[in-house]
């Protein structure tokens, strides 16, 4: 699905904190519900290194987690060709 | 039942016949006691039996998620444990940040009961509905830290994990459970767990959670986030954390060290443990579920002798260790190291020793009973021995291990004549650096120096009665109790406090986070009615939260009644009667707007008075049969009256 989209989410996962507010909203959308699991968006946290931040096939890069993301991780970019 | 904004059911854990139950959450508790820490002592009331051995079996540990955990509600992470506490003996509640009540709540259960004990360590697992008691011996012995490592290997690392460490397997009394491998459900909880071979737990929710009005939810949440997000401090807190306060609480004299009788020099903890400095180990922030302005954080040490140590801290605050006299920053966080990979409590551990060292200077305590140890501040190697003879409860450090209730009657000889405590334990504030809600709370709440900082209300001094005069109907105070007890001049501190703590169990209920940047966003009781009616679809008033807060305090009274629990342990440390000298100044009791000294008899004053606000007997501090009824809990008024306690 995100091949069709004109836009891509771009993550800069040293910037995050790992509050899951991203996958938070983006479950309310897929699920109607809270559920991170469920989410297009995932972020696994660590202490020893950044955080992973990664996107499944569902994620059609509406830019929803980039909206509510609050520590300026994500941000939604035109694709390049 | 099926009621939106729940989790929905449940879950019953004996451990003594490996047995597992589940069961629908009930109606009537959610509407009366909302959630959170309200639910730990609903479930609680009925399965802590009056007078059980903290240690014994049948004791429960009660964990259940605050309300609002799981959703996006900023700074709503807090999850709620109820246990015997084995250092004082009253009924107690150890509350934690971090996943746990989020995962609990997305695996499908408000809450957890776990009596009995495993016949051989075991930890409990629970992913969804799978819920097994499974085989920890091979990671009995580990620390804490090593246990959540390990948990998350076997569980990946999305879980989250709760672990103790030889101190709790060794029924250390201030033993604590790590969450996460950062947060902590403090204060004597790893004590219980380990009495039960409960080495941890490991939680894995992928059902999430729905709520009714959708829209309603998000309408409200979209306003906390964008007045979260709109705090001038915002930045401060994510950035620096506690250390952003520092300078003012230096000022303020909060930082005191040998035995009790003066605040640390504040230009030498500024010079080794300030912002700046703190800057240069820290590598990482760290969030809670939800948070906007978290302020969790990963100490990584590049150089000097502890290069390589990664140290992840709920509060990430280095001059912790000043009051051990350690002056140095790597010592300081390998010291708060091996506090979390034992799984010692670091505030009480720092009373113990600054109790022991004042007998030892005293000559109450001698080579004999130390083992050969010389006790003095400022030795590094020496504190290190004693943090790993405590949690081994080896020679001397079996005498730390009892706490300070149990190390007085060890030692004997006058010792408790010397020791700073309140039910036992250390307190995190002291009155003469501000009489306030912080420090007139932990004597009268039945934790031990149980302080609930919400908003930072009076840590500090320098707020003017009509600042109070606002907040106070933000925290559900009636308007004529505000008019009555706010004054120009200043407050009836007994008074405001009584309605203050009634405040706390609605934002413990709905596991609201206690760092001011958080709770001074749910300092609004019809927002919290409005988030309750959206996620769950009932209407509730903000009189009626209100009275949940009310009622939750009270229950929370009563359990205790049960244990002996009275006004006579309602006491006031006797340290705070003396000068404590601050800089070139003394400070001395006096009331929070500074307008006179407060005496011992002012004091007790003002329990008659918080007493009487609350509908208690002043006599004995327990609420009245008359005041349970009209909360609806006549049938802690009737087990009440059976124990002759009216």
């Amino acid at each position: 699905m995100s091949s069709v989209s004109k836009f891509e989410i771009v993550a800069e996962p040293a910037k995050c904190v790992g509050c899951l507010i991203c996958s938070l909203r983006c479950s309310l959308r897929f699920e109607k519900a809270f559920n991170p699991m469920e989410a297009a968006i995932r972020v696994i946290t660590y202490f020893d290194r950044d955080n992973e931040i990664s996107f499944s096939d569902h994620c059609d890069s509406c830019g929803i987690c980039a909206r509510y993301c609050p520590y300026g991780v994500l941000s939604l970019k035109e694709r390049q060709a | 039942m099926g009621l939106t904004g729940y989790a929905g059911k449940i879950l019953y854990v004996d451990l003594t016949n490996n047995s597992i139950k589940k069961a629908p959450l009930d109606v009537k508790l959610a509407e009366d006691f909302i959630g959170g820490f309200g639910f730990c002592l609903r479930l609680g009331y009925d399965v802590i039996k009056p007078n059980l051995d903290p240690l014994s079996p049948e004791t429960p540990i009660v964990i259940c998620p605050g309300f609002l955990n799981g959703t996006l509600c900023p700074g709503t992470p807090k999850v709620f444990a109820l246990y015997k506490c084995a250092a004082s003996g009253a009924v107690t509640l150890a509350s934690g940040g971090s996943s746990l009540g989020s995962m609990l709540k997305w695996a499908g259960y408000d809450g957890i009961i776990i009596t009995g004990k495993a016949f051989k360590p075991v930890y409990l697992k629970i992913s969804d509905d799978e819920v097994e008691i499974c085989d920890a011996e091979r990671i009995w012995g580990k620390g804490a830290i090593a246990t959540h490592e390990e948990f998350r290997k076997r569980n990946g690392k999305g879980c989250s994990t709760v672990s103790i460490g030889p101190a709790g397997e060794n029924l250390v009394k201030i033993a604590i459970v790590l969450v996460d491998g950062i947060s902590h459900l403090g204060r004597g909880l790893g004590t219980i767990m380990g009495s039960k071979n409960l080495k941890g737990m490991v939680v894995y929710g992928t059902k999430g959670i729905k709520v009714a009005h959708l829209d309603r939810f998000m309408k409200s949440i979209d306003g906390l986030v964008e007045r979260g997000m709109n705090d001038p401090l915002r930045e401060n807190w994510v950035k620096l954390s506690l250390n952003f306060v520092q300078d003012a609480w230096l000022s303020a004299g909060h930082k005191v060290w040998k035995h009790q009788s003066e605040t640390v020099p504040a230009d030498e903890v500024k010079r080794i443990y300030g912002p700046e400095e703190y800057l240069k180990v820290k590598t990482h922030t760290v969030s809670c579920p939800s948070c906007l302005a978290c302020d969790k954080a990963v100490i990584g040490l590049k150089k000097g002798e502890y290069a390589g140590l990664i140290l992840p801290l709920s509060s990430p605050v280095l001059d912790m260790a000043m009051p051990f006299g350690i002056k140095d920053q790597g010592k300081s966080a390998k010291l708060q190291w091996m506090f979390n990979q034992y799984g010692i409590d670091f505030i009480n551990f720092i009373g113990l020793f600054d109790w022991a060292v004042d007998l030892y200077e005293q000559g109450i305590l001698t080579k004999e009973d130390t083992g050969g140890l010389e006790l003095r501040f400022g030795d590094f190697n020496l504190i290190a021995t004693l943090i790993e003879m405590t949690a081994r409860r080896e020679g001397f450090g079996d005498i730390l291990a009892q706490g300070i209730l149990g190390a007085e009657k060890r030692i004997g000889r006058g010792s408790d004549k010397y020791a700073y405590h309140i039910k036992g334990y250390s307190p995190d504030f002291d009155a003469r650096v501000s009489l306030g809600v912080e420090t007139f709370g932990s004597v009268v709440s039945p934790r031990p120096s149980y302080d609930m900082p919400i908003s930072g209300l009076s840590v500090v001094k320098g707020r003017k009665p009509d600042f109070m005069k606002k907040v106070a109907p933000k925290m559900g105070f009636p308007p004529e109790v505000t008019e009555q007890i706010i004054t120009p001049e200043g407050w009836d501190l007994g008074r405001f406090q009584a309605h203050y703590e009634d405040w706390g169990m609605v934002l413990n209920s709905f596991g609201v986070c206690f760092r001011m940047q958080n709770s001074v966003l749910y300092n609004n009781p019809p927002l919290l009615a409005e988030l309750y009616a959206a996620a769950t679809g009932r209407e509730i008033t903000s009189s009626q939260i209100v009275k949940v807060g009310e009622r939750i305090y009270n229950l929370w009274r009563a359990v205790n009644a049960r244990e002996g629990f009275s006004r006579k342990d309602d006491k006031f440390p006797e340290k705070w009667f003396r000068p404590l000298k601050h800089g070139g100044k003394q400070l001395v009791l006096r009331d929070y707007f500074d307008v006179a000294s407060v005496s011992h008899e002012d004091l007790e004053k003002m329990l008659d008075t918080f007493y009487e606000e609350k509908g208690w007997d002043i006599r004995t501090g327990i609420p009245t049969s008359q005041k349970l009824k009209e909360l609806d809990l006549d049938y802690v008024a009737k087990d009440l009256e059976n124990l002759g306690l009216f």
